[in-house]
Formats: C-alpha cells, structure tokens, sequence
C-alpha cells in the first residue's frame, strides 16, 4: 500500500515534496492507468502519492507583452478554450484524447510525464516553450528541451512541482500540424509532427518517433536559407530513430515525416 | 402493427438507466474472488510449482481438484480445464487463486514459483502447416472436374488476415456456487447448454446436479460462445471445493490477451477464366486454430463452404486446414470464418474485374445464382435469389455508375458481393442441434417464452417476444422471457450462426400459432415445439455433399474512401448496403445490427491490427487495439428488398452476421482503387498502404 497526501495549498505541497519521496499525481489520466491493477485491488502506485489537481495556485493562464504563463494545473480542456492562446496551440490539444480526458488530464502532467508520444512536446518544442519549476527553497527556469531528458524522464528534482509553462508569443504565419494515430480520436500518436513559420523562421518538431521529440535548429537555418531539398531531408532522416512496435512501423514512421517535410517546403514556393 | 415496424427494445430501458445488473454487479453472500495463474511461456513442460504455505482464506483449486475430468468439453476434448503437466500457450490457466481479498491474493501470487522445461514454440502459422502432426483437421471437396476444364488464364493470388477480438464491453465473467446440492454457474453467455454440456463431462455430475443461469450479456460476438465454457469449469470446481460462490471475471488485458478472437488465415485462391468468366475455381485456407481445436474445424467449415460465395461456378477444389501452433487459441466471431473467405474472394474477384477490364459490378452479375442452381456442395439453392434486383438497389441508391465514370483524386470505390447462410452447418440443426422451445399460457393470460438464447445485445428478447405477440395478436408487453437458466429452458440450441430469429424464432412462432387456439383455456398451457428438418435439406457430412445451409441472406455493398498522399490514412465516407434478409422483424433493430456489422467490419478492414509475437498477442490494451470511434465511422446507407423465406418467421432469415462479413473485401477494393495499388491482406493500414507504394 503506499500513503496519500492532499495538500491544502502549494505551500504545504512544496513543504512535504522537500520532506518526503512523493509522487505528484494531477489528472492521473495516465498515471493511473500506468499503475492499473487487477480491477479491485489496491492501485500498484510505485510510491506514495501526493494529490495536487484540486491546487487554485496552479490553475492560470495570463500573458504579458512577451509570453503566455500557463498555469501546470490547467487541464487540457481549459486550454483549449482559452481565447488568449493561440490557435495553432490550441489546435494540437484539441486533438489530444477524448473531451473526458481532457478535462481531467493537467498541461503540466503531459509535459511531467514526459512520455515519447506526449502530444504537448512538439508544439512546445516549436515554440521554444520554458517550463517553470518549484520546490520549497528554489525556482528555476528550464528550456522544455533541458527538462525532458528521456523517454518518461525529465530533470525534475525529487522536490520540485512543475508550476507553470512560459509559452512566447510568436508572429505564427503559417503551421503545419498533424498527428498520425491509428483510428481519427481517442489514440496514441504513431507519428506527431509540428511545423511552424514564426518571425524568424521556420520551426520543425517531431514526436512520437524518437524518445524524446526531435528539432534541429541547424536544419531549420538550411530550410530558412532555401538549402537544397535533399540535404535537408538527409538532415533530418540521420536524426529519426524509429522503430517498429506494437503500433506502427519504423520505415511508415520516418516516411511520412519526410512527406510533411517536403510537403511543408513546398508549400513554402 | 406490422411486423416489420420498429418497438422499443423490451431490455432497453434497464440498460440506458444503469439498472440492468451484470455479473459483476451481482451480489452474492460470502463471495470469494478468483484469479487466474497462467503460464508465463507459450510451450514447455511444468517441471515444479512451489506454493508458498497457503495463509487463511487463500486456496489454490487446479487441475486436481477437478472431480471427473480435467477435460473442457466442446466438440473434442484436447484443452485442459488447468494445464497440469503441459503448457502450450503463452496464459494458459494453470490454477485459481481464489480468496477474499484481492490484494492478499496477488500478494500471494507474487511469490508463486513456477519452472518450466521450456521447448520452441511454434507460432508461425505458414511453418507450422509444413509439420503433419500441426494439421489438426483437414477437409476438402470437389465439383465438376477442375482438372479437364480449357480455359484461356489462371490466375493466383494469396490472401492473409489477422486476429481480430470481439472485444465485447463486458468482460469474460461467471459465478460459481452450490445452492441447494446444485453447483450452480451464472455467467455472461451465449450457450447455456454449451456451458452445461462442459459441466457434466469435467463434473462427473448431471443436469439435475449441475445448472447454469445466464447474466445480462454486454456483448459477445462468439467470444462468448465457446471460452465461458472453460471458465465454467474452473468456477464450479472451486465452488465445488470452498462450498462458497466464487467470482472469476477478467480483467481487459487478460479478455485481449489470452480468450478466443478471429482466426488468422492464409488463403491462396486460383480462378481459370474462359471468355471473361470464372470456370472453376481452386480454394485453399488455413486457420490458425492456437493450440487446441475449439470450434475451428467448423469455422473452417463455413469459409470453405461459402467460398464461392453469390457465385455461380462449376468446376471446384476445396481444401481448408486448421493447423495447431502455440499461440492463443482462437474461435467463434460474427461470421465464423466466412470474414476470412469472403474477403479473399471478393477482393479477388474485383481484381480479376480489373485484369479483364471490367466494372467490378458488371463482371460480378455474369455469375450470379439463382433458385435452383447447385451450390458448391452441389445442394440447390431452394429460396429465390434476388441478386441482379439487390445490386440495383445499391447502384440507384449510391449514383453507382455516375460516381465511378468520374475522374477522382485519391478517392475509390470498391463493392463487394456476400452470402451468408443461417443457422448450423448442413443438418447440424437437425443432428446436432435438435431445438426445443416452449410457449407457456401463464393462468393470469401472459405469455412467457421459454428458450435458451440470450440477449447479448443484438435484439434476442424483442425479436422472440414480437414475433409471438403477433402470432397470439396479443400486446408485447404481455409477452415475458425466462431468464435462460437450464432448470427453467429446453435446449433450444446456442446464441449462434445467426439462428436465433430464423430457426428459434420460426419454432415460436409454430407454437405460438398452437397456443392461439388454446389461449381460452383456464390455468396453464405449455406448448413445446421441436425442430424439423425441411425436406430440401439433405446433407452428407462425410462427402460434405449437399445443402450446406437452409437459406441464405444476401448483401450487396459499396464502399468509398479517400486517401491521405502525405501519412497514407484512410477516410472510409460512406458504405452503402443493399439487403435481402427475408423479412425483417424490426426495421430498427435491422437498421441497429447493419450499422453495427458495418463499423465491426470497417475495423476488419483497415485498423483491428492484432499480432502474435512468440506466442503472445500484442496489442492487448484499448491504447494500441483501435476499434472505430464515432469519429471514423462513415455515413451509412442502407436499404433492403423484402423476399419472404418459407420456413422463417414471418419470412425472416438472417441478418447477425451478414452485416460484417462483406464489408473488408469492399474496402480493401476502394483503398486500392483511390490509389492504384494491389493489396493481399488486411486490415489495410497506413502501414500497409506505405509498404504497398514502394
């Protein structure tokens, strides 16, 4: 059996994260199917848990003149009818899971949970989003690519809650967005991939191919510069390391990336 | 009211409320909970398990605690009730652990130690057909002489199929318990007398000692025809033993991974042509049967049977094979091996459409049946055949000949052509079978309908209790339904072959047209009906000669797609059906199960991906076993000729599985259309597609 905490307030959650092992569980829409169990029996949580999606302190979405903040304890569904955000981030979270998941599934958690498919990653990656930690003594501010390190592992210490994502304002002229799953809704992504035209350029994100999602700034500067289509695509092929699993192939995988790319170039002319 | 015109479903009610109590729902005193401990390897020998000592209220019943036979009985008895010194397959029951606590009792399996003499595993479905002791059955049958026919081409093609699960919303789940002396089994079933059947041979015990009750059904499409036949066993021996209920249900992944789902199969079909027309044909098909028989050889029987589908075909060699690997044992699913054969010979005959230069439609009629014509088990067709009429009614109603003479881009069209014949297998209702159904007069002047088929969620209990309000011109909701509880029903025979409207529901009406007459009588009046033969039947089960089937239902199918250039998804927007069921007993429930077959089939078709890796299923999550959402189901036409069968009720004939069976080949023809490949398998995935385009 493992322990329940419940916090009151961020303060008493970050005061027990800094005194005991706790794992943070917010939608638990996938910590708790991860941690599934004969229907009946006890949860097989791998630790005590501490509850932190009731937590107001987390639940925000505000912007300045440079950024969106967005609270870790905002669910999906909240994000998605946002009017403030952006529709190219509010597209890709449409898309995620199903209305009931989205309800209870947290941004925070995605990102936290740092799982190769997480639909969140890209778009965040793209947009060179910043995650926002917490403990009880520290703040630190990590790029999204220094906080997710591995597949289900992120630089998280065993103290800190993630408290918010800082999503910068871009000047989004054109987006390419499209998550290949087995069915239309409710599935895992095979393939996930987010192209981006901002200010400055064009921003590639690739998930649910590699571990963890895939963006070269040194391949966006070619495509920018108008380098050759091939290199571009050699470029980008050296960087996928898919495989074939349970879901889908590696060669469909890596294919159909390079269809979105060319396709996205093209559409550049 | 007309018989066709659509009721409220007598079981609708209780179940849109939430008050329809399913076996988990269920409440028993003193219950105790199972699970089951399954072998970690999918072929070995089990050279020790050590049982930790058993705390208070953990018990282990296995393979000797079976009072009479360690046997499940189905038609052979080759699968062990619990592997005992054995296993062939990856989950194989080795033991219950059974206790009043869930957590104490994985707590106790954790430490359950198990050595195993491992040995290769065969689970490959092509190798293992090389090996004579995997061919468990082999049939094979001819017509005319293929050998001698002068033809102008021959043309070969080899088709596969994978698994596909049932996938049911409500788990496997029984209760066994001993009331009153009895051991008693409730569970969620299709077959009661199947389960019973099990009962006695594993028992020792008869029916006045053994009975089984069947729950609410959530769903079973055959995964619930055969496999609670296994778990009822298990139930009534731990039952047996503790003297207290015990509960076994699976939980999702154990229901994916380790119960019966669709046979796999390879098939490779050579069609010789003379003037644009198939002269013969040569059909060969392997299943893999998992590793033990179950009901394949007759799954096997029904592709190789309707293998020449709505065809007219003279000249004929048939072979099917059920061939023994160490993978899951497979079974009964809406179609029972007609998916597999139809799917091989529609897309085979769209392709030879395309090879001749031919709209698939047009070379499709030039060989249809009519009444009077051989089958390919050289029975008569005996029930008109609308063929030419049915496909018509799809032409007009989908703009058929305008939509395919227009340029498209990345979107096709594909048609397929099916039989089905309903009810058993040749005289299996008569041999077999032999239904009993009963009519009983209550004294306060209700109607009470006494059968062993189940609601499972396709309509039983409506269709019955219609069909005999209307014979008696009575008000439906005069009309009840015992519980199938084999202490209270004959053997009217299983939820199964679509036979549930068009053989039970024709002996209901039989005895409800006796009862009419008596209906003024006081107290009671029981009316017992048995079933008989027609005289057009004649089968020979060892040449495998004759009417392989009393009646067919027809369909006639469209499908078009749209294909994604850039991540090779497919877009299914719309199927349109043109049907001929007889007469359909409710337009609603007609409608209920053409939308249902056809989004089941449409999961066939290009998504219900399921492989076995060394033995074991892989897809065994919702997360990676996609079944379609609301999102991906296209619009659905259907409309349906009205063709009275003479020995249906009311003309009725069969609908349950007709409606899944045509809809891949269709498909899979429209996928191929929209983008100029050639496929040989399905589901056709993105995957597929990707591999297919090179």
């Amino acid at each position: 059996m493992y322990k329940n905490y419940r916090p009151n307030n961020l303060k008493e959650a970050l005061d027990w994260m800094a005194e005991h092992k706790l794992i943070p569980v917010a939608g638990g829409t996938d910590l708790m199917i991860r941690a599934r169990n004969w229907q009946g029996a006890s949860r097989a949580m791998k630790g005590d848990v501490i509850y932190i999606q009731h937590l107001d302190e987390l639940r925000f979405i505000t912007e300045t003149e440079t950024d969106y903040h967005i609270g870790a304890g905002v669910t999906q569904a909240q994000f998605c009818q946002c009017d403030m955000l952006p529709d190219y981030a509010r597209e890709v979270v449409g898309q995620m899971a199903t209305p009931a998941i989205r309800n209870a599934a947290t941004i925070g958690g995605n990102i936290a949970n740092a799982a190769s498919v997480a639909d969140l990653l890209p778009l965040l990656y793209a947009a060179d989003a910043k995650i926002v930690l917490r403990s009880r003594d520290s703040r630190r501010v990590l790029p999204i690519q220094s906080f997710e390190i591995g597949k289900y592992k992120t630089a998280r210490r065993a103290d800190e809650l993630i408290f918010e994502v800082i999503l910068p304002k871009l000047e989004i002229r054109r987006t390419l967005y499209k998550k290949m799953g087995q069915r239309r809704a409710s599935i895992l992504s095979k393939v996930s991939f987010m192209a981006l035209e901002a200010e400055d350029g064009t921003r590639i994100a690739i998930g649910a191919v590699n571990d963890t999602v895939v963006r070269s700034k040194e391949l966006e500067k070619r495509i920018n510069e108008g380098g050759g289509v091939k290199s571009v695509l050699d470029g980008y092929k050296a960087l996928l390391h898919g495989s074939d699993d349970k879901r889908s192939t590696k060669r469909y995988r890596e294919r159909v990336v390079i269809n979105l790319l060319m396709k996205w170039m093209e559409e550049k002319r | 009211m007309k018989i066709t015109d659509a009721v409220h479903r007598v079981d609708g009610a209780g179940k849109l409320k939430g008050e329809t109590k399913y076996i988990e729902d269920m409440h028993f005193d003193n219950m105790l909970y199972a699970k089951t401990l399954r072998s970690k390897i999918a072929k070995g020998r089990i050279t020790n398990i050590e049982y930790p000592e058993l705390p208070k209220e953990i018990f282990i019943i296995d393979a000797e605690d079976m009072p009479a036979n360690n046997e499940v009985a189905i038609i052979e008895r080759d699968m062990p009730v619990f592997a005992k010194d054995a296993v062939r397959y990856l989950g194989e029951p080795i033991a219950l652990v059974v206790g009043e606590d869930k957590d104490a009792i994985l707590k106790y399996m954790s430490k359950i130690k198990i050595e195993y003499a491992e040995e290769e595993p065969v689970c490959d479905l092509s190798q293992a057909a090389k090996k004579p002791d995997h061919i468990m059955t082999e049939r094979a049958y001819e017509k005319g002489n293929l050998s001698e026919i002068e033809y102008d081409e021959k043309v070969t093609e080899i088709f596969e199929t994978t698994y596909q699960e049932q996938l049911y919303m409500e788990k496997q789940g029984v209760v066994g318990t001993v009331e009153e002396g009895v051991v008693t089994v409730y569970g969620s079933l299709q077959c009661p007398y199947y389960a019973l059947g099990a009962l006695k041979h594993a028992m020792g015990m008869d029916e006045t000692k053994l009975r089984v009750i069947q729950t609410p059904t959530g769903g079973a499409f055959g995964g619930k025809e055969e496999y609670p036949s296994l778990l009822a066993c298990q139930v009534a021996a731990a039952a047996y033993k503790l003297k207290r209920p015990v509960r076994l249900v699976l939980d999702r992944r154990e229901d994916m991974a380790y119960t019966t789902k669709r046979h796999p199969s390879k098939m490779v079909i050579t069609s010789y042509i003379k003037d644009k027309k198939v002269l013969g044909m040569d059909f060969d098909i392997m299943l893999d049967a998992g590793s033990y028989l179950g009901l394949s050889d007759v799954v096997m029987q029904r592709a190789i049977f309707t293998m020449t589908g709505g065809y007219k075909i003279a000249n004929l060699k048939m072979r099917g094979r059920t061939v023994r690997t160490n993978n899951v044992f497979t079974g009964a699913f809406r179609g029972f091996g007609a998916p597999q054969s139809m799917y091989a010979l529609e897309l085979h005959m769209s392709h030879l459409a395309k090879h001749l230069g031919e709209d698939p439609l047009k070379f499709r009629r030039r060989h249809y049946v009519k009444r009077g014509d051989l089958t390919a088990t050289n029975g008569r067709f005996n029930e008109e055949i609308y063929l030419d009429r049915l496909t018509d009614l799809l032409e007009n109603m989908s703009g058929y000949k305008e939509a395919v003479s227009k340029k498209r881009i990345l979107a096709g069209y594909g048609v397929s052509v099916v039989p089905h014949g309903g009810g058993f297998t040749g005289d299996g209702e008569a041999v077999h079978i032999k239904a009993v159904v009963k009519l009983k007069k209550e004294s306060n002047g209700r109607v009470t309908i006494l059968v062993s088929n189940v609601e499972m969620g396709q309509g039983a209990i409506t269709t019955l209790s219609k069909i005999v309000a209307i014979v008696l011109e009575m008000d439906m909701d005069r009309v009840g339904y015992e519980t199938p509880d084999t202490f209270k029903v004959p053997d009217s025979g299983p939820t199964v072959a679509s036979r549930t409207t068009m053989v039970v529901g024709a002996l209901l009406a039989r005895a409800a047209a006796k009862l009419k007459n008596r209906m003024h009588e006081p107290g009671e009046v029981i009316i017992t009906e048995h079933f008989k033969q027609p005289d057009y039947v004649k089968w020979n089960a060892e040449t495998l000669q004759g009417n392989a089937y009393m009646a067919y239902s027809w369909s006639v199918l469209l499908a078009r797609v749209e294909v994604d250039p850039v991540s090779y998804e497919v877009k299914c927007t719309d199927i349109w059906g043109a049907y001929d069921v007889g007469v359909p007993i409710d337009e609603k429930l007609l409608i209920g199960q053409i939308q249902g077959g056809m989004v089941q089939g449409l999961g066939y078709a290009i998504m219900e991906n399921m492989t076995s890796k060394a033995g074991g299923i892989e897809q065994f999550t919702f997360s990676s076993y996609p079944i379609p959402t609301t999102m991906d189901v296209p619009k659905l036409h259907a409309e349906w000729i009205i063709n009275p069968y003479q020995d249906g009720p009311f003309g009725a004939k069969s609908v349950g599985e007709l409606t899944l069976v045509g809809v891949a080949p269709a498909v899979a023809a429209a996928i191929e259309d929209a983008i100029g490949i050639i496929t040989s398998e399905i589901p056709v995935t993105p995957e597929v597609i990707e591999r297919s385009l090179v």
